[in-house]
Parts: structure tokens; sequence; C-alpha cells
């Protein structure tokens, strides 16, 4: 029997994978280990490697997104025949995710439905070289059936509808959605869809941070360490969200799950799309330790890296948009969260302080909280002790 | 090279040999003082006398026979049938003694035999002295199948199949004895599983042997005033078979014809297409076609004969249904 390759769970969220790029070719020898294809799920790109030895039978096409557990290969040996794409339903490990894809009109590994397109084999040839599908190619005059010289037309036609694309720059373009892109989309429309939310909006005056966070990084010079007013954010968010649990929840059905740790996302922008990876128990972290954690999933986002671990278990989201010059914005919650916290630029302002007006370091912020099950008090009490620990460092330790 | 005919270049690489090698020699019916049915050993029997050049009776499996227990004894003998049709009396010696017996004795007996036997229509000689049963013998593992087309691939071909140690099914063809052409004058041999590229194309590639390699040659010519580029290929011996240069032309042309005097049901014809079909799908850009004579004995009528071969008008209208 083959060794089978599956579309694999990556990830606790993860329902449906993208082929990105096969990096072995149909019918090549194949060695346990070496990496067989990229995989996209969710927000993140991994590399699969083959299980066994063998030769490699490939399924599905680069760019298809299939449920998990699709059969998209198989590796056999010497003259040994694959189940092939008929036996992709027996071998789902996720039997409940494709029941659902096909409910909702996904495509099935194994559906059919496509009429045979009477074609010469040479023309399939070409048609496969070039990845077109032979149902966009019209037959030739007189001929019953797509020959080689079709395609070539075909494809020909396709160069130039391509080039006088390009260049008339006033043409709208179409790309297919990133499997990144998607997820985002889809995480967006649900939780815009399904939270009734409430945004509230305050400043800080963080001028004592600021004033901190230069002391820290010249205690931490020799260690290479630079803490980032975020990383202080998330120090003062963690404390805060201590002081109040109630914001640390999740609505799971009936039931109010209460985290016991704090695990906080970080939003991170990346080519095509936005990521969040997690850092787990701020509250419990240093901030040299939390700020290198923190440059370290930032790096594994921009590259493309993270595991869907990395993404998965977080209680709350800080969203920063500080260094793009925004005040106040309206976050969406993330994931099964409550709340997401709006991190705002600081400026300096003229602040009253005792009686007269003084040059202060004024930070926006913005806390979008779902109103199921965190009404307007006390998601204002949760964003004054955050206020009021970012305007006073020291209650951090308290 | 000299001018030669087709006959004159069978005689020259038989005489070479038996200048050569005492063991040769060649035995059949008529072959001495009338030089055989077909002239190809005219003038032998002066030279070499009844011990080399042996009149054998009207017994097909006499002198098959004689031929099998000749060669696995030592000698190199050269029989002639006469015509190809006479095959059929001597079939269990070619079939059942001459194929098998270097297998059957592991390896330990040489069978160096050479059946040269005329096959072949256009000659106005009827359903039993004009078939092209070349198929018949390539269906048997141990004989080697040789079927040249011209004056200097009979020779060589020739010399190649007299040196061999395994018997070779020689089939010459009556139409092609008093073809003339260049023959280098050596014992220059030419090599079996060679195919010959008659002609280069880019658009199709015809396959053909024996007297239909000139019928494509002439075919592809007529194509070529229809802007048809058509590659011939004569792959001059059908075992052992050439395929890297056939598979090569498909991978350039994409369109196979295979052009066989035989009859269409289970001939070569359908072989190649096969072993083509099986290893060369991808390659395709349209049905191969089998251009052959029909499924029926070879007409005595001049004019049902001449309907019967496929000739180069046939070749080229068939091809043409393509383009």
């Amino acid at each position: 029997m083959g060794k089978k390759i599956v579309i694999q769970r990556k990830g606790q969220t993860m329902k449906e994978g993208t082929i990105g790029h096969w990096l072995k070719k149909d019918g090549e020898t194949v060695k346990a280990g070496e990496a067989l294809y990229e995989l996209e799920y969710d927000k993140a790109n991994c590399v699969i490697e083959a299980p066994a030895d063998g030769i490699l039978h490939i399924y599905q096409e680069e760019g298809s997104t299939l449920p998990v557990g699709t059969l998209i290969a198989e590796l056999l040996k010497e003259g040994e025949t694959g189940s092939g794409q008929q036996a992709a339903a027996q071998c789902l490990n996720g039997e409940a995710d494709s029941k659902k894809a096909a409910a909702e009109g996904k495509p099935q590994a194994a559906s059919g439905s496509t009429e045979r397109v009477r074609a010469t084999p040479y023309a399939r040839k070409i048609a496969r070289m070039n990845g077109i599908s032979l149902q966009e190619v019209p037959s030739g005059k007189g001929k019953n059936k797509i020959v080689a010289a079709d395609v070539e037309a075909w494809l020909a036609k396709k160069q130039m509808l391509r080039t006088a694309r390009t260049e008339d720059a006033v043409e709208e373009k179409r790309v297919p959605m990133s499997a990144m892109r998607r997820a985002v989309a889809q995480n967006m429309l649900r939780s815009h869809s399904e939270i009734p939310s409430v945004t509230y909006f305050t400043e800080a005056d963080v001028t004592e941070c600021m004033n901190l966070r230069k002391e820290l990084n010249e205690e931490y010079r020799e260690k290479g360490v630079k803490v980032s007013v975020n990383d202080l954010v998330l120090k003062a968010a963690a404390a805060a969200l201590k002081k109040h649990p109630d914001i640390n929840v999740s609505l799971d059905g009936e039931e109010m799950v209460c985290h016991a740790g704090i695990h906080i996302g970080i939003a991170v922008a990346v080519p095509g799309g936005l990521v969040v990876p997690v850092i787990r128990d701020v509250d419990r972290k240093a901030p040299d330790v939390l700020a290198g954690e923190a440059r370290e999933l930032a790096g594994k986002a921009l590259a493309g890296s993270l595991t869907g671990d990395e993404m998965a278990g977080g209680t709350f989201t800080v969203s920063n948009l500080g260094n793009r010059g925004i005040d106040w914005f309206t976050p969406i919650i993330n994931g099964n969260q409550s709340a997401i916290l709006g991190v705002g630029c600081v400026k300096e302002k003229p602040v009253v302080l005792n009686g007269t007006v003084a040059i202060r370091s004024v930070m926006a912020l913005s806390l979008t909280a779902d109103h199921r099950v965190i009404d307007g008090a006390p998601a204002a009490d949760f964003l004054c002790t955050l206020k009021r620990i970012l305007e006073k460092p020291v209650f951090m330790l308290i | 090279m000299k001018s030669m005919t087709y006959a004159e270049a069978l005689k020259s690489a038989i005489r070479s040999e038996m200048q050569k090698d005492p063991e040769v020699f060649m035995a059949g019916e008529d072959i001495s003082v009338m030089g055989g049915s077909f002239g190809v050993s005219a003038g032998l029997f002066a030279e070499f006398g009844p011990e080399r050049i042996v009149n054998c009776p009207i017994s097909e499996t006499a002198i098959i026979g004689m031929g099998v227990g000749a060669a696995a004894a030592g000698m190199r003998p050269i029989v002639e049938l006469m015509y190809l049709d006479f095959a059929g009396c001597a079939m269990d010696e070619i079939m059942n003694q001459a194929a098998k017996m270097r297998y059957m004795f592991g390896g330990k007996c040489r069978l160096p035999l050479v059946i040269r036997a005329a096959g072949g229509a256009t000659v106005r000689a009827a359903a039993q002295h004009s078939q092209m049963i070349e198929g018949m013998f390539t269906h048997i593992p141990g004989l080697k199948v040789v079927c040249p087309s011209n004056p200097a691939d009979a020779k060589g071909l020739l010399l190649q199949a007299i040196e061999d140690d395994n018997p070779v099914m020689f089939i010459e063809h009556k139409a092609l004895y008093s073809m003339k052409g260049p023959v280098p004058e050596g014992m220059e041999k030419v090599p079996f599983g060679k195919a010959a590229v008659l002609k280069e194309g880019t658009d199709i590639t015809l396959v053909a042997w024996s007297c239909m390699a000139g019928v494509a040659l002439e075919a592809a010519e007529k194509l070529e005033a229809q802007g048809v580029h058509a590659e011939v290929i004569d792959p001059r011996t059908l075992v052992p078979f050439d395929r890297d240069t056939l598979f090569d032309s498909i991978r350039k042309t994409h369109r196979l014809a295979i052009v066989s005097e035989a009859v269409k049901t289970s001939g070569f014809a359908s072989e190649i297409a096969a072993m083509v079909s099986g290893e060369c799908l991808d390659e395709l850009d349209e049905n191969i076609i089998r251009i052959t004579a029909p499924d029926c004995p070879v007409p005595y009528s001049g004019v049902l004969e001449d309907a019967y071969v496929p000739d180069s008008d046939a070749v080229m209208k068939r091809v043409m249904e393509l383009f």
C-alpha cells in the first residue's frame, strides 16, 4: 500500500488548506523527510515533508484549496497503482469538515462534475504544462476535438490579453484572494456580524511611561534589548487584565470561559494581510523577555513561518497603529476573544496638571468590547485602570 | 559505391560471405544453373559448385529442416524459400525448431541460419504467391525479421544476417529485385535495430518498410507540394525494432501514419501503433493512422491488385485528411 498524503490539520482552527507549491514533480522519486509541498492555511505557510520513500503521484494541483483530510497525493512503490481521488472520501481524518465543506458547496477532491473535454493527448500535455484547463480552450474549426494547435492559439491569445492589460494601466485587475486574505476576510466578517461591540475611547498621559522606557533601555543596553512603547502597553494591559478578570473572557455557547492565563495577541501587518501571533502569560514576563518574544514573533510573521500554535490561544489582542499616525480607531474583536485594545500614537499635547498647563506625552486608546459579555461599566473600569497604569507605571508592580 | 539492382546487391553479399567463410553455403529450389526464381544466385553455381550451391527438391520442410540442422552443426546456411507464402509448409521448422533451439538448449547451441524469402504483391502472382506476412514472424520470439527497402540496405543487412549467430527471416520484395541504386562495394554491414530516416519533416511521421518505404517517400514528396512536411522512417528491421528513432520523430511531428502492405488486422503496423500509444501517447496530436491492404487475400486481377496495395496517392489522400 502506498502512503497517502492528505491536507493535514496544523492548527486548532484550521478547516482547509491551500497547496502553495509542489516542491517535487509528479512521478519523481522522493525520500522520507524531503520537502514535498508548501501548505498555506489560516494565516500561515509551512513546508510539509514526505512521510515515507516512494514515487510521488500528485492528484491535486497547486493553488487548490481543500478541506482538511483531502487526499492530494500518494507515495507509491514502483509498479504500484494508487487509490486515486476516489479514495479521498475514505481517508479523511476530519470527516465532519469535509461534510461541512460539501454542504457549503466547496470543491471536493472526489467530485467529478466537470464534463470530459475531447482533446488529443498532446493537447492535454501542452495544457498541463502551461497550467491551463482544457475547459477554457475553444476547439478549432472543423474538428470535434481540441488539438495542440488550439491550445497554442489560446495560450498566444491569453498572452496577448495579458500584455495588453499591463500596457493599459486603467483596466481593472482581478486577482484571486490568497489563503491569508480569505482567512482575514472570513474572521473579520464573522466577528463583525456576530458580535454586538462597543468601542470606548480615552487618552493616557504616558510621560512617565516614556521615561521608564528610557531607563529600562539604558539598563538593557548591554543585553542588546530594546523595549518598545507597545511592549509597555502589553505589560500594562496584562496588569489591568489581572485586576479585571471579567475582561479576560470568552463566550462559548451558553457559557462564559474565564481564562486562567493572560495570553495577548499582537496584530502584525505583513505583505498581503495581517497575522496575530500570541505571547503567553504576558503578566508573568519581565519587559526584556516580552520585548524579545514580540520581536521574534513579528520576525516570523514577516517571514511567513509562524505555526498554527503560535497564533492560537489568545485571550485578548493589542492592535497598534500608533507608528502609522492614527489616534483612534474601532478595532474588530479577534477570534473568540471578548475585547481588543487599539493603541494610537503618542503625541506631545498641552495638559492641565495641578491647575497649570504642561506639555505632556499623550497616547490615544480605543477599546472594543463584546457587549454580550462585557457591559459598559466594566469596560470603562478596565480602560481607566489601564490608563492609570500607563500614567503611573509603578502600578504595574501592584 | 557501385550502381546495382536489389537482386545484384543480395548476390554481392552472398558471394562476399561465401568467399570469406567456407562454412557459408546456399540451399533452395532452382538456385543452381537457373540462378533462382528471381535471379539472385545467378552465376554463383559456376563459381562455388554443387557442394555450396545446393539445389533442393520441392519440399520447404526439407529445405528449412536441413538448414536448421546444418546451422546447429556449425555451418552458416543461407536457405531460399522462394515465395514467402511457402513458409506455411515449413512453419514447424521455422517456429518450433529454428526459433526455439538456442533457448531450449540453454544457449549452448548457435543457430546462424538465414531464411531468404520473397514477399509482396504487384507482380500478378495471385493470393498464394503475393502475401506480406512479415508480422507473423515478429510474433515468434527467437527470430530476427529483416525487410530491406533498397539495394544498399539489401546488401548491408544480408551481410549482417549471415554473420549473425541467430536465425534471421530475411524478407525480400518481388517488386524491388529490379530496383537500381548505389551500393557500397566492401563488406559494410547495416546494423540491425537501426532505422533510416529517408526524409526529414515536421508535420507527420510516416513509417514504412520494404516496398512501402518507397511508396511512403513518394507520398511524402506529393505531400510536400501540398505544404505538409512528412518525415519518412524505414525501420529496416522489425525485430529488433528501433523505437528511439521513431519516438524522437513523433516528439517532433506529433502525428503518425504507418504504411504497410500486409492486411490490416494483427499486422506489424498494429504493433507499432500499440508501441507508440503505450510509451509515447502524450506526444500524439492525432489518432494513429494505419494505411494497409484490406483484410482479404491478394487479388489476381491486375486492376484489383493495384487497388489492393497502398500506393502513394492513397497515402497522400489519407494523410491530407488530417490537414
